[in-house]
């Protein structure tokens, strides 16, 4: 069906994720002034949670670049200031719904050769920390106050910093640590002169956090583990241990009782100051990278819990009191490359001068894979050993699979050696009763094996336990330990057509080989599992490449096998060879796909529709894709259209960018439907009923939406029933008949019985005697 | 697999019935299924007669009818093989009648009733053990009788039509095909220039007209209706439509042009469901089955003369058989031919590439890059220049000017802009010549499929890959071999062919390079022995198949050479080939070959080789014991570490610590002696033998 005016439009959903903020004691998130709010800074978004439900109330969608330090506007509650490293401050109202969430902006103008490290307000001043943009050799660290609309006025300089510092609670002083193994005390509370004091400490091992008390206790987290004290004077000193690897926060607790640690245990320390006793908070989702306490919140504690792949973060709160989670945010994590700013650094090194420089490939595969769920349309971001279920309506997340064995603690010291299986495919039955996800484990270099580079790989089928809530959870019913034979690795995995209702994967290996695998369900005995097995194979030779795709055929009757260069018809029951397909792509093929009846080929220099009838090409287009280009392709098989992101680069300063172009074609047809160009290199498409999602390098989830898919969903009701149509013709003869038997006859005799004992009745009652023989 | 027709045998010869249409010659019941053992055929002005079908068509009873009567409608309610009722709708010059024939046995009893107007479709209720009998009369009425007790008919209920209408095509749709209780009649009816589609309820005491849908009129159509789907074939326009029931609305449009010659009459051409999305067409003296959701032909079947298609009946699975009318116009002779077909499973399987709708001239397409602003229309600019290539392609290769074909084709592939060829093409100077080059996906050109089809076919001339000694231009060739769109059709008999111009580089070239190669062409390459290219084939052969593969295509092609001669000749080679693959290929010989097929030579050498390996195996295991106990007598214990870098003899031992600890961990799981053993449990387990039997002692 075509319909000629389909209208697209494109819209971000999801606001990247928690920034980083690294090198600076700022934190993500403030409360509000009343305590009740927690207002959450994304690097596109700003959301404000109610405490009380844990309810995202409001969403503010932002673009002001990368931000150093946030807090509370003091003169205005409704206001949060944001600090960027170049020295702009904006004051963003996140309160009421106003047309332009930026109300102010300021400029803290830093000085030549520095950039805005952290910065905290007092009312009508504020002081930020600057540190020198050298890169070689010990840091400068340079404190300012300013006055709104005002030059710097009042600064103090403190040579050869570590980049660590940290404010005090209530931000009346500021501490650095010099490479000389000193402390140095910044006081900022006085209105004029800032006061500086200067203290020397033992050198352990490196220091990687500190912090001080209201009152001038500095803590310093070491990288070997134990925190060192270094009380007023500088006389008295000592060490707290527990920790035995990297304390990567310290942070003392309002009343300067308590010192809370965190590193790479994944738990929580409270150190008792005055009783030596300490406590724990075990088991984290993840390294303690920041904690932070509220001034308008001070019985509870944050915390930035940083997952395994070292780019995104959760955060949570905390009640001091009982340790209870009250708030727990997480941003949409699918599993970016990391260092994607360096990698591009590089590549402008080599391609800077390029003419055409759209037309270069992208050097690095930035591409993701990401699945979504048939019937709740939740994203399944697979990350390490976990993916993470994500309902991107309602901007949550639903749940944390771990769909490997993994240490549920932090990995210390030597333990950082042991590998974590990986999880590279995970997609779905199309009923979305099954999941399926593919894992490899390398043998951990720690066992030193003569077999150190075999891979491991393993095919798990879960069952959806959970179908009638969100359906986030998930069992394991079966799971095969190297599905195609020691050594060769699963590429790609496909569910079948639902047809006849069987269920169904096909799965190919590096060297061609092609498996299908049938659910076997053992009805005699209702408490067995049911169990997958092998139904097909069909054997590959001993060329490996990972240019492998495979797929069905909407009638699931074929199954295309794309290898290297050239596409296998086999028989999709029997996996019988049926014949080549000949001249399909001239590059290795990435992904293959079957839409109606025609096959659509990914390669790595051309995106390509081939008529599977005639045997000849709709469309084929020069593009470049990388090894994950199935991640840049997503199709939608009702309205038989297929989304492209092609990524390329852009000249910037001294770097390259990513930019992306996303394009919706017909299967047959080389005119797209639908484009966009998006600032930033898009990472995965998906599709989901009717519309596409996209993901991009920052972690920003947006969508292509049309009118169409509306359109359908009306069509689908006014569309009549043969049995309708019979039903309602039915009724119409009935009353027909109805209508010619109303017509009753009466005679004498029809009203005899009303008459009897006629004497005795009254009027009224005989009235309703004849009114009852005559009906109605 | 797939759908396709076959033996079609005749069954029976019609009288001279010259004046009539094909379709009023003879009418047809429609059986219940593909298996029924009778089929029941109602031939004007002759016979009712019944067949039966196995095991060969054999008429088996008949019912004789006045020379005048055309039969226009019949449905046969079956008891059993012996007992039947027929019902017909005859017309007998302006008489019309509706005839019930009770057959049993040999006897029959007949009743019938006049009826005021053209009988065209007549069908037995589902229910009413064949004493109902719903009636579509040509003005559009519907009429239900029954059948007495006397055995009289009696006409229970009419639904009277619209004024003036024409009834074009009626069926009877079975109870639930559509999702409903009730048996239906859809009907297509012509009014002046509109259109009705009705659709009408029959129950065994009512007729109910459910639903009606008026269109514009449309000329020359032929209907089919089969499983809920009502086709329409458009004779102008040629195209099949579905229409959805019961909107009656457009679903689909399929173009079968290709199928239908111009001028066509109406009468040749018939049209017929037998499953799902599947169709069968007569068009004069072709039968073709279509795959209405594919827009492709799955088979076809021709006969000399004109062909009307009688009945095709429906099935649910696969195989289905078909009745149809063939008019010899030599003989002047009518006869009802029967045919089996397999309709297949309607799957894409059975339709790739079997358009009906042939490409006639290959045309390439331009490549337009992804983030063209405008992809038509550097798509034609793309496609222009190749066109531009190819025409000059072909001026060269008609004056054989293979210096300058090699001056064009290969810079051209390799992404030279085609205005500086052409410049440098009109220069006089001599062209110098250049290297031979490779494929390779970085910097060339990115071609269309069908561009570098066309490139081959010129140099070719045709569509077999053979090559002209007077025309080889030897780099494009080579080129070419390299290229992955090298196309599948001229793989075949391509290595004889190069063989046989005995060229060897270009031979090795395609046997590298040259993608899709048949693997039965491989493997005879392996078994003539005479070629220079024995690695080069051997290689291929094991990196892109499978052993299974290659075992079933060495089978193959030693039948087609009907020798098991070189299959020694190629083992002894393959023992000579220096390469770890080749044991697959051993293996795969040896498989094929047999277990005691091989000369006593061959087989020494196959022993040799065995030996060779385990002497070698028993060395290294020695050797690893030595270096095993070297290793613990230079290191008595972990804490002289760093005494023992002064000690020289170690050094290389300790360089490598590494693969010493790796070598320890082999070491250490057959020979725990060595080392410490601090486990008790492994102490234990020492003494322990590993098995033992135990008894139970009662």
């Amino acid at each position: 069906m075509t319909v000629d005016h389909v209208e697209w439009a494109s819209r971000m959903v999801l606001g990247g994720r928690l920034p980083q903020l690294e090198g600076t004691p700022a934190f993500p998130a403030v409360f509000s002034a009343d305590g009740k709010h927690q207002i959450v800074v994304f690097t596109h978004q700003i959301r404000v949670y109610f405490l009380a439900t844990r309810q995202c109330v409001r969403c503010i969608d932002i673009n002001i670049g990368l931000i150093v330090d946030m807090c509370l506007d003091p003169g205005s509650a409704s206001q949060i200031l944001l600090f960027s490293g170049l020295g702009g401050v904006f004051s963003v109202n996140w309160k009421e719904k106003v047309a332009s969430p930026v109300t102010e902006v300021f400029v803290m103008s830093p000085p030549q050769g520095y950039v805005l490290a952290s910065a905290s307000c007092y009312g009508d001043r504020f002081v930020g920390v600057f540190q020198s943009t050298k890169k070689k050799g010990p840091s400068t660290a340079l404190v300012q106050t300013f006055l709104k609309e005002n030059e710097g006025e009042t600064k103090v300089v403190v040579d050869d910093v570590t980049p660590v510092f940290s404010w005090s609670f209530d931000k009346s002083q500021v501490v650095f640590v010099t490479t000389s193994h000193e402390v140095v005390r910044v006081s900022v509370s006085g209105d004029s002169e800032m006061s500086v004091e200067r203290n020397s400490f033992v050198y352990k091992s490196p220091v990687t956090s500190v912090a001080v008390s209201n009152d001038g206790v500095v803590a310093l987290g070491t990288g070997a583990g134990p925190i060192q004290l270094i009380y007023v004077g500088g006389s008295d000193q000592r060490l707290l241990k527990w920790h035995i690897d990297l304390v990567k926060t310290v942070a003392f607790s309002p009343d300067n009782k308590y010192l809370l640690s965190g590193g790479l245990e994944k738990v929580l320390v409270l150190w008792h100051l005055d009783s030596d006793n300490h406590q724990f908070l075990p088991r984290l989702n993840g390294t303690i990278d920041k904690i932070h306490i509220d001034v308008h919140k001070t019985d509870c504690y944050s915390m930035l819990l940083g997952c395994s792949d070292g780019i995104h973060h959760e955060m949570l709160t905390i009640l001091a009191v009982d340790l209870v989670s009250r708030l727990t945010v997480n941003s949409a994590r699918p599993r970016l490359v990391p260092g994607v700013a360096h990698s591009l650094r590089r590549a402008y090194k080599k391609l800077g001068n390029h003419d055409n420089l759209y037309q270069v490939p992208i050097r690095q595969d930035y591409s993701l894979p990401a699945a979504v769920h048939p019937t709740t349309n939740q994203v399944y971001f697979p990350s390490g050993a976990s993916i993470q279920i994500y309902d991107w309506v309602r901007q949550e997340q639903q749940s944390l699979l771990n769909a490997a064995a993994v240490l549920p603690t932090g990995k210390v010291r030597s333990e950082t050696k042991l590998v974590d299986p990986k999880i590279s495919l995970v997609d779905f039955s199309n009923d979305g009763s099954w999941m399926v996800t593919v894992d490899t484990v390398t043998p951990s270099p720690v066992d030193n094996l003569l077999s150190k580079s075999d891979e491991y790989h393993a095919l798990k089928f879960w069952k959806n336990v959970d179908s009638k809530n969100d359906g986030s959870k998930w069992e394991l019913a079966c799971k095969i330990i190297d599905p195609h034979g020691h050594g060769n690795k699963i590429f790609t995995i496909k569910p079948a057509p639902l047809l006849k209702n069987e269920l169904a994967f096909v799965s190919a290996d590096d060297k061609g080989g092609v498996r299908i695998w049938r659910v076997v369900k053992n009805l005699s005995n209702s408490n067995q599992q049911t169990a997958w097995t092998l139904h097909k194979s069909s054997p590959g030779g001993i060329a490996s490449s990972s240019a492998v795709d495979v797929c069905w055929s909407q009638d699931s009757s074929v199954v295309f096998l794309a290898h290297e260069t050239s596409v296998t018809v086999l028989d999709g029951y029997k996996l019988t060879t049926l014949n080549h397909i000949s001249g399909i792509a001239d590059s290795p093929i990435r992904a293959i796909n079957v839409l109606e009846n025609h096959l659509l080929v990914v390669s790595q220099t051309r995106i390509a529709s081939y008529d599977l009838i005639r045997g000849a090409f709709s469309f084929i287009m020069r593009a470049n894709f990388p090894e994950g280009a199935r991640n840049l392709v997503a199709i939608d098989y009702d309205s038989r259209l297929i989304c492209v992101a092609a990524n390329y680069y852009e000249k910037s300063t001294n770097t390259l960018a990513i930019k992306s172009k996303l394009l919706v074609f017909n299967h047959n047809n080389l005119e797209p439907v639908f484009t966009k160009n998006h600032n930033q290199g898009i990472t995965s498409v998906l599709c989901v009923s009717g519309s596409f999602l996209f993901v991009d390098l920052d972690a920003r989830v947006g969508m292509l939406t049309s009118s169409l898919t509306e359109y359908l969903e009306l069509n689908e009701d006014i569309k009549p029933d043969v049995n309708q149509i019979m039903i309602k013709a039915e009724e119409r003869a009935q009353q027909e008949i109805a209508h010619n038997n109303d017509r009753k006859t009466f005679d004498m005799n029809t009203f005899a019985s009303a008459f009897e004992n006629a004497h005795s009745l009254t009027l009224d009652s005989l009235f309703d005697r004849v009114v009852s023989i005559t009906g109605r | 697999m797939g759908a396709f027709f076959e033996d079609s045998y005749p069954v029976h010869a019609l009288l001279r019935l010259a004046d009539l249409s094909f379709s009023k010659k003879a009418v047809f019941a429609t059986p219940t299924s593909f298996k029924a053992s009778q089929i029941d055929v109602g031939v004007s002005r002759s016979l009712i007669l019944t067949f039966a079908l196995k095991p060969t068509p054999k008429l088996v009873w008949s019912y004789p009818l006045p020379p005048s009567t055309i039969v226009e409608c019949m449905d046969v309610h079956t008891v059993g093989d012996e007992e039947k009722r027929f019902v017909v709708g005859l017309t007998d010059g302006r008489k019309h009648k509706l005839v019930l024939i009770d057959r049993k046995g040999e006897t029959s009893n007949v009743s019938e009733i006049n009826v005021n107007g053209k009988i065209v479709g007549v069908k037995f209720a589902g229910h009413g053990h064949g004493n109902i009998i719903f009636v579509c009369m040509h003005n559009g009425a519907t009429k239900l009788y029954r059948k007495s007790v006397e055995g009289k008919l009696q006409e229970v209920s009419e639904l009277s039509g619209a004024k003036g209408s024409k009834v074009i095509f009626n069926c009877f749709v079975a109870e639930k095909e559509l999702g409903n209780e009730h048996e239906l009649l859809i009907t297509v009816e012509c009014h002046g220039k509109e259109w009705a589609y009705r659709m009408i309820s029959l129950t065994e005491t009512r007729l109910l007209e459910v639903h009606q849908v008026l269109v514009p009129g449309q000329k020359d159509c032929i209907f089919a209706y089969n499983c809920g789907q009502l086709f329409c074939l458009n004779i102008s326009t040629k195209e099949i439509s579905l229409l959805d029931i019961p909107s009656f609305s457009i679903v689909k449009t399929i173009s079968v042009a290709p199928l239908i010659q111009q001028k066509t009459p109406l009468e040749a051409i018939s049209l017929q469901v037998p499953a799902q999305n599947r169709l069968i067409l007569g068009v004069k003296g072709t039968i073709s089955l279509i795959s209405f959701s594919f827009e492709c032909l799955l088979d076809s079947f021709n006969m000399k003369g004109d062909i009307y298609l009688g009945l095709v009946v429906p099935t649910q699975g696969q195989r289905t058989f078909i009745l149809f009318l063939h008019f010899n116009s030599d003989k002047n002779t009518t006869k009802i031919h029967m045919m089996n077909a397999n309709v297949g499973r309607g799957t894409v399987a059975e339709c790739l590439g079997k358009s009906m709708h042939r490409n006639e001239a290959v045309v390439s397409q331009g490549i337009p890059f992804i983030l063209d602003e405008d992809l038509t229309e550097s798509s034609k600019i793309g496609a222009n220049e190749f066109g531009a290539v190819l025409d000059k392609l072909r001026e060269l290769r008609s004056q054989k000017l293979v210096e300058k074909w090699e001056r064009v084709a290969v810079p051209f592939m390799k992404n030279e802009l085609w205005e500086s060829i052409t410049k440098a093409l009109n220069k006089t100077k001599k062209h110098k010549t250049y290297p031979y080059s490779a494929f390779d996906i970085d910097t060339d050109r990115l071609l269309d499929p069908s561009f570098v089809e066309q490139i081959i076919s010129i140099i070719v001339g045709g569509d077999e890959f053979v090559l002209d000694p007077e025309f080889l231009p030897e780099h494009t060739v080579v080129y070419l071999l390299t290229h992955p769109l090298f196309p599948i059709k001229y793989t075949h008999g391509l290595t004889e062919e190069l063989a046989k111009l005995g060229n060897e580089d270009l031979l090795k070239q395609a046997l590298i390079t040259c993608p899709n190669l048949p693997i039965d062409h491989l493997c005879r390459q392996l078994l003539d022995s005479d070629t220079g290219v024995f690695a080069e084939s051997a290689s291929r052969l094991v990196a892109e198949k499978s052993i299974l593969e290659i075992t079933s295509s060495f089978q193959r092609v030693l039948q087609e050479m009907n020798s098991s001669q070189g299959l020694d000749t190629v083992l002894n080679r393959l023992l000579e080939w220096d390469s770890n693959k080749k044991w697959i290929l051993v293996q795969a010989i040896i498989d094929v070959g047999g277990l005691l097929n091989w000369p006593a030579s061959t087989v020494d050498s196959l022993e040799s080789i065995i030996a060779r390996r385990i002497t070698s195996l028993t060395t290294n295991s020695y050797n690893l014991t030595l270096v095993g106990q070297a290793l613990l007598l230079a290191q008595p214990s972990k804490k002289s570490k760093k005494t023992k870098k002064t000690a020289k003899a170690n050094d290389i031992i300790e360089s490598n610590g590494f693969q010493q600890q790796q070598l320890d961990s082999i070491l250490a799981m057959n020979d725990l002696s060595s080392k410490k053993v601090k486990d008790e449990a492994l102490k234990l387990s020492q003494k322990v033998p590993s098995y033992s039997v135990e008894k139970l002692v009662l």
